[in-house]
């Protein structure tokens, strides 16, 4: 024998050759977890990030109106005065583009979670735009000159950008763009009136023009009008000469805000800073709190009904037991919602329970218990439904329990109860703590049952995301509300694979 | 744990008060779910009682929901719906869940506990919250509403119980049978399909069959799967099921390993 390293078969250290194999298991491993993991990722994992991302996401108000949202970031909003004419009358170049694609009245609604009033303000004004006296500018450009009416005078001239004519160009770049969209040609389409406002805007502020038609126009800009978009404006609603107005627009020009979260919090995000809500619009602490404490209670109850029933069947012969299981099982073989439905009939004013207590003489028939729609309602019907998942680890918690303990306790002078208390029960809390947080997590997040049996008192705040999704179209809200319930359910998920072990479950261990 | 002869009065009654207190809590668990049995008979569209019911008399009942069901295009067409969506799902979440499973069934996994939560995610996460993440990413990307996107929301919810399912039927797995095999000269692929697939089958199946039913029917294996006395029985279970010749030929490389190992023995001597 040499003094070497001991080696293996084909000459290489053992040593190295057995990291390599394991190198090898670890990799295939690995990649037969790969496309699952994958799978989890690209089906499961990525919407609900996305989802998450949505909840901070903001880029409505910069995309519908850019000029705007460019214009108003010198203004100082606590000055008390209203923007330039500057920020007007690119809000009114965005507001005729965002109208002619549809978008102002989703800008409307958005803006309208943040200040009321909004949402009807945009529509108004969208309907209007096109009737703005900005008509007076073509009228006296073309009077000038008739090259001003065709299009292909505008294209000549800003097609490629002009730099001595910024505003036109830009105007003139999102025109032909929107004239694209609908599939027309923009060198057959007549100049709109935003074009000339936007020309008339940029002849007053620029001096030289290398094109004569531009100088001539120059030239004769002292003959027109001008037109003040911000009467324009405060003539289709005074709104507009409300500073709290733009300051809202302000405060919501950046591509993320934290203003969903904030409104989950019953807060708000004003030009001054966060400040709460007014008192009629705080919901959502309420409903947290509902959420959190429904749930608590659901667990309590659950435990209440699980552990007797988890010590009879841990107790009783396996042949018995096993019987009795399946009486625990068959509910979740039901349907979520035949459960639910279920309790309908029984808890309704016309329902089973109250037809017994009329017809047995407890309550007189106008004295109807009220058990459904209401909180007592949902507490009754998840409890039923996360029963199971109590009773399940208590059980398996309590199998392990040698019943010896007991028989010890009580022939060294303990009473029934001293021998429960102090010897049974403290071995079978593993198992109320691992049901207790499974019942937990599982009613915190619970949707269909409130929304059936809970009526407007029993809800959770499952059943507002909903809302938010399906009827209120406040996807953002939605979402910040979900991120918040989410981080709520992993932390429990993360404590509950700390005390029993997501891989690896050994209840009462 | 009957009733010791000597108990005494007070003890009598604390057990057979206990007893009658499980009685009602089992009572609690099912009535809510015969009730509604009798309740599909209704010949009302009520969906509670009537007189004509309670007082027995045959007019209060009637077939007509079931008619309806069988009949109307609408039923017809969800049912439809499961019967195209459920397979394609199945296949798709027992596909990808079994080579999970058995990846991670691997005495070396690397972030073996960060991949596990990943994978049982779907059943923890909020339904709401899945649904609605899926919902805004599915249109997003153009598949909201194809057959496609309902087939993929399905199988990643069906994904966690097939991963637990068949995890918990590959720890009543013996070991032993694959290195048989692979000591016989068959190649890996032989092996999985020759002698570990038969074997798991079982938990295959019922872990493929769960999520097609309601989706939280079954989180009890969630809690349970591990229980000191699963595992054999688990592994006993998988070995009646086997098919028969899977096991006659196991019989036969396992006899065959042995008189190796003997003849290897006798060599040694």
């Amino acid at each position: 024998m040499s003094d070497g390293p001991v080696l293996a078969a084909d000459g290489t250290p053992l040593k190295r050759s057995l990291a390599r194999a394991l190198r090898r298991e670890k990799m295939r491993a690995f990649l037969l977890v790969a496309p699952l993991l994958i799978f989890i990722m690209v089906t499961f994992v990525a919407p609900i990030a996305d989802m998450l991302f949505r909840s901070v996401e903001n880029n409505i108000v910069r995309d519908t109106i850019p000029r705007t949202v460019q214009a108003l970031r010198s203004w100082d909003s606590n000055s008390d005065e209203l923007p330039p004419e500057a920020a007007f009358s690119a809000f009114y170049t965005d507001l005729v583009f965002a109208e002619e694609r549809k978008l102002h009245t989703r800008l409307g609604s958005r803006l309208n979670y943040e200040k009321t009033g909004m949402s009807s303000l945009f529509r108004k004004s969208g309907r209007r735009v096109g009737r703005f006296d900005t008509d007076e500018y073509s009228k006296a450009f073309t009077g000038l000159d008739a090259a001003w009416e065709d299009p292909a005078t505008w294209n000549r001239l800003f097609a490629t950008g002009n730099t001595a004519m910024p505003e036109t160009s830009d105007t003139y770049a999102t025109w032909r763009a929107v004239i694209l969209e609908n599939e027309d040609d923009p060198l057959a389409e007549e100049p709109w009136d935003v074009l000339f406002n936007a020309l008339y805007r940029d002849l007053s502020n620029g001096n030289a023009f290398d094109d004569p038609l531009l100088s001539a126009a120059k030239a004769g800009l002292g003959s027109i009008e001008p037109v003040s978009i911000r009467e324009q404006l405060v003539d289709v609603d005074e709104d507009w000469e409300d500073p709290e107005v733009w300051k809202t627009i302000q405060t919501y020009a950046a591509s993320y805000t934290p203003g969903y979260f904030l409104n989950s919090a019953d807060l708000q995000l004003t030009g001054e800073g966060v400040s709460a809500r007014p008192e009629n619009e705080r919901i959502y602490i309420k409903l947290f709190q509902r959420t959190l404490f429904m749930s608590l209670v659901i667990t309590f109850s659950c435990i209440l009904l699980g552990y007797p029933v988890a010590w009879l069947l841990a107790n009783l012969p396996a042949r018995t037991a096993n019987v009795l299981l399946i009486l625990v099982l068959l509910p979740f073989w039901t349907s979520l919602l035949v459960r639910t439905s279920a309790w309908k009939v029984l808890l309704q004013q016309q329902g089973v329970i109250n037809d017994i207590l009329v017809w047995s003489g407890l309550i007189d028939d106008a004295g109807r218990l009220v058990m459904i729609n209401n909180q007592t309602g949902t507490i009754i019907a998840m409890t039923h439904i996360l029963l199971p998942f109590m009773i399940l680890p208590l059980y398996s918690v309590m199998k392990t329990i040698p019943p010896s303990y007991l028989r010890a306790a009580k022939s060294l002078g303990a009473t029934n109860w001293t021998a429960f208390w102090r010897v049974y029960f403290p071995n079978s809390v593993p198992g109320i703590g691992a049901g207790s947080i499974l019942v937990f997590i599982l009613a915190i997040g619970y949707y269909i049952t409130p929304e059936l049996v809970g009526g407007t008192q029993g809800v959770f705040i499952s059943n507002r995301i909903a809302f938010h999704i399906s009827s209120s179209l406040n996807w953002g809200l939605a979402a910040a509300l979900g991120t918040i319930l989410l981080a709520a359910v992993l932390i429990l998920y993360w404590a509950y694979d700390k005390m029993v072990g997501i891989d690896n479950v050994k209840l009462g261990g | 744990m009957g009733l010791p002869p000597y108990a005494t009065t007070g003890q009598r009654i604390w057990y057979y008060a206990f007893r009658v207190i499980c009685g009602l809590i089992f009572f609690f668990l099912i009535a809510p779910i015969l009730i509604i049995i009798p309740l599909s008979f209704n010949a009302e569209d009520f969906f509670t009682f009537t007189p004509a019911m309670l007082s027995l008399s045959a007019e209060g009942y009637s077939l007509k929901h079931y008619q309806d069901f069988f009949t109307n295009n609408d039923w017809q067409q969800a049912l439809w719906n499961s019967v195209t969506i459920a397979p394609m799902a199945t296949l798709l979440s027992v596909g990808f869940g079994t080579l999970a499973a058995i990846g991670l069934s691997q005495p070396h996994v690397p972030f073996r506990r960060a991949i596990m939560a990943v994978l049982i995610s779907p059943m923890i996460v909020p339904l709401i919250i899945s649904a609605a993440g899926m919902f805004f990413f599915y249109s997003r990307i153009g598949l909201q509403g194809t057959y496609w996107g309902v087939v993929l929301a399905h199988a990643a919810l069906g994904i966690p119980f097939v991963i637990i399912t068949v995890t918990a039927t590959l720890v009543g797995f013996d070991r032993s049978l694959t290195r048989a095999a692979a000591n016989l000269g068959a190649d890996p692929v032989t092996t999985f399909f020759r002698v570990q697939m038969p074997l798991i089958l079982p938990g295959v199946i019922s872990g493929g069959s769960l999520p097609s039913s309601p989706r939280l029917m079954k989180l009890w294996l969630f809690c349970l799967w591990d229980r000191p006395d699963k595992r054999p029985c688990h592994g006993k279970c998988s070995r009646a099921c086997a098919s028969r010749s899977a096991r006659r030929s196991l019989r036969l490389r396992q006899s065959l390993l042995q008189s190796q190992l003997s003849s290897l023995r006798q060599l040694k001597s």
